[in-house]
């Protein structure tokens, strides 16, 4: 038995639901794009001087690693919601009592709903080249891997609240009571460094805001305002974090729960 | 193949209600064993327990044949195709490609199923969606193939086809079959039939060892309430055959309807429920 073959086959069906499914495509990237459009285009002539773009494109660049952060929220919040139904309807149970470790089943299901959102998450990134932001060779290179920590940590927490949560309902009410929040006081839509202070510090402890300012940061090929150079620990921790909560809250809980 | 010990299951919300108190059993290769009990009895916590995704709070489970786990809805992924989730399946059970398709060949024609192996399971009825399940369950060899209420929700006419597949995989493959079910008839076919109340085992086995003690006695169904003789629910009682021809004359003089017939393993498992209840 190879706790590969079952990762890869279990990441394959994650595709599969995925690209069975174009409305869940058109919904995590859509609306991100429609925010970015409209907020852009209606604070074009009133914001200037942001990522080193001085032009009417400005917030629109500004805005773009939030709305990479936003379509990263809503491709891990639709993956999780695969892994409820899996639960729901006997699925994992029946892959538990098979002879893969408990860990590649939950290892695998982190990758394949976190890949997806990953790709998802990164189409949104070349816009930065329209948004008149040039982001050196190396620069790129850490946006990507700002987005993959982002992602993959997002992807993370998302798994183990939908492991918590009774069903599809509770969970749509979580994203709407503490997912979405979270998202909103990431920076997301504003400059955090120069935002009141309540508003300052609660973005800074906001684990969402740490990676969405890494991908930022790189993108702008400047140091963050509000971290600095403890960006990509943070980064870090959020990623590996994330992805520890799901690993933690789905092994501890499968006995009880499948 | 699989032994159960002195085995007790107790969740912790209720502790001093175990699911499972003291199982001992043992499955055999090639054993067809029906487990019935009213709902609380234990069966999908023994059915848990066979399967490995649960562990006894007290005894031992020894054995670890290869598990096949068939639950009462479809838990098949409605997206893919049969094949598709056929193979994600094997896949997950280190199942060679090569394997896989032999098996898939052999088992969809005997699921009748080989021509739509490449239709969505969301297309599927009832039927040939639970066929796709256990076609998939089937991908992995199983020694043992663990079943939770198999016809659930299934009309009469694929219920009956779906058991007697079932069966003639087992003769032919030897695989032992544990077989939750509410459905009294299809015990009937089983090798052994096992009754849980309470989490306790309180009968267990053979359907023609089960009616056996029942030879000299009949079943009578009427509206009229006969306190001298032992009841099994609500107008069934159970009858020594001696007795019968009084009865039944006595019925025909209220002229009250009745009907007369043979002890089956349904009137077996409520009469010793209602022993214990």
């Amino acid at each position: 038995m190879s706790a590969l073959g079952a990762t890869r086959a279990l990441v394959w069906r994650e595709w599969a639901r995925l690209l069975r499914q174009p409305a869940r495509i058109v919904a995590t990237i859509g609306t991100p794009v429609v925010l970015l459009a409209a907020l852009g285009a209606g604070f074009a002539g009133s914001i200037s001087g942001l990522m080193g773009v001085e032009d009417s494109r400005a917030y629109s660049a500004f805005l773009l690693p939030g709305m990479i952060s936003m379509a990263a929220l809503f491709a891990a919040v639709f993956g999780s919601i695969s892994l409820i139904e899996d639960r729901d309807s006997g699925l994992l149970r029946v892959l538990l009592a098979g002879p893969a470790p408990s860990g590649s089943i939950v290892g695998s299901k982190l990758i394949g709903v976190g890949m997806p959102a990953f790709v998802q998450a990164l189409i949104l990134l070349p816009a930065c080249w329209i948004l008149g932001v040039s982001p050196s060779v190396t620069g790129f290179f850490l946006s990507v891997l700002a987005v993959a920590m982002l992602t993959f940590g997002i992807t993370g927490i998302s798994l183990a609240l939908a492991w918590r949560v009774k069903g599809t309902q509770d969970f749509h009410a979580i994203m709407n009571t503490v997912l979405m929040p979270m998202w909103v006081v990431s920076g997301a839509f504003y400059p955090a460094s120069e935002a009141a202070t309540p508003i300052r510090w609660l973005t800074m402890v906001n684990p969402l805001a740490w990676p969405t300012d890494a991908a930022r940061s790189a993108l702008a090929g400047e140091p963050s305002a509000l971290f600095g150079a403890w960006v990509w620990p943070l980064a870090l921790v959020f990623c590996l974090g994330g992805i520890g909560l799901s690993m933690n809250t789905i092994r501890q809980g499968k006995r009880r729960n499948v | 193949m699989i032994t159960l010990s002195g085995v007790s299951k107790t969740y912790s919300k209720d502790a001093s209600r175990p699911a499972l108190a003291e199982v001992s059993l043992t499955f055999s290769a090639g054993e067809m064993v029906a487990v019935l009990g009213p709902n609380g009895a234990g069966k999908s916590t023994l059915l848990g327990m066979l399967s490995g995704i649960l562990t006894p709070t007290a005894g031992l489970v020894d054995g670890s044949p290869v598990r096949s786990v068939v639950l009462q809805q479809t838990s098949l992924d409605k997206l893919l195709t049969v094949r598709e989730n056929a193979r994600i399946f094997a896949s997950v059970y280190g199942v060679s490609s090569e394997q896989l398709a032999l098996r898939i060949g052999e088992f969809a024609d005997a699921l009748e199923l080989a021509d739509r192996l490449d239709d969505r399971v969301g297309t599927l009825s009832g039927g040939l969606a639970r066929r796709a399940d256990l076609l998939r369950s089937l991908m992995v060899g199983p020694e043992l193939l663990l079943l939770d209420e198999p016809t659930a929700g299934l009309d009469r006419d694929s219920a009956p086809e779906i058991i007697a597949q079932i069966r003639s995989l087992r003769d032919r493959h030897s695989i032992a079959v544990v077989m939750v079910t509410h459905t009294l008839e299809e015990a009937e076919i089983a090798d052994r039939v096992l009754i849980l109340h309470d989490g306790r085992v309180i009968l267990d086995d053979s359907p023609t060892s089960l009616l056996e003690p029942m030879r000299d006695r009949l079943v009578l169904q009427t509206g009229a309430v006969l306190d001298a003789e032992e009841r099994l629910t609500t107008g069934r009682y159970m009858v020594p055959r001696e007795r019968i021809e009084k009865l039944t004359r006595e019925l025909n003089e209220q002229d009250e309807p009745y009907g007369v017939r043979a002890v089956s393993i349904g009137d077996v498992y409520d009469r010793a429920l209602g022993g214990v209840r």
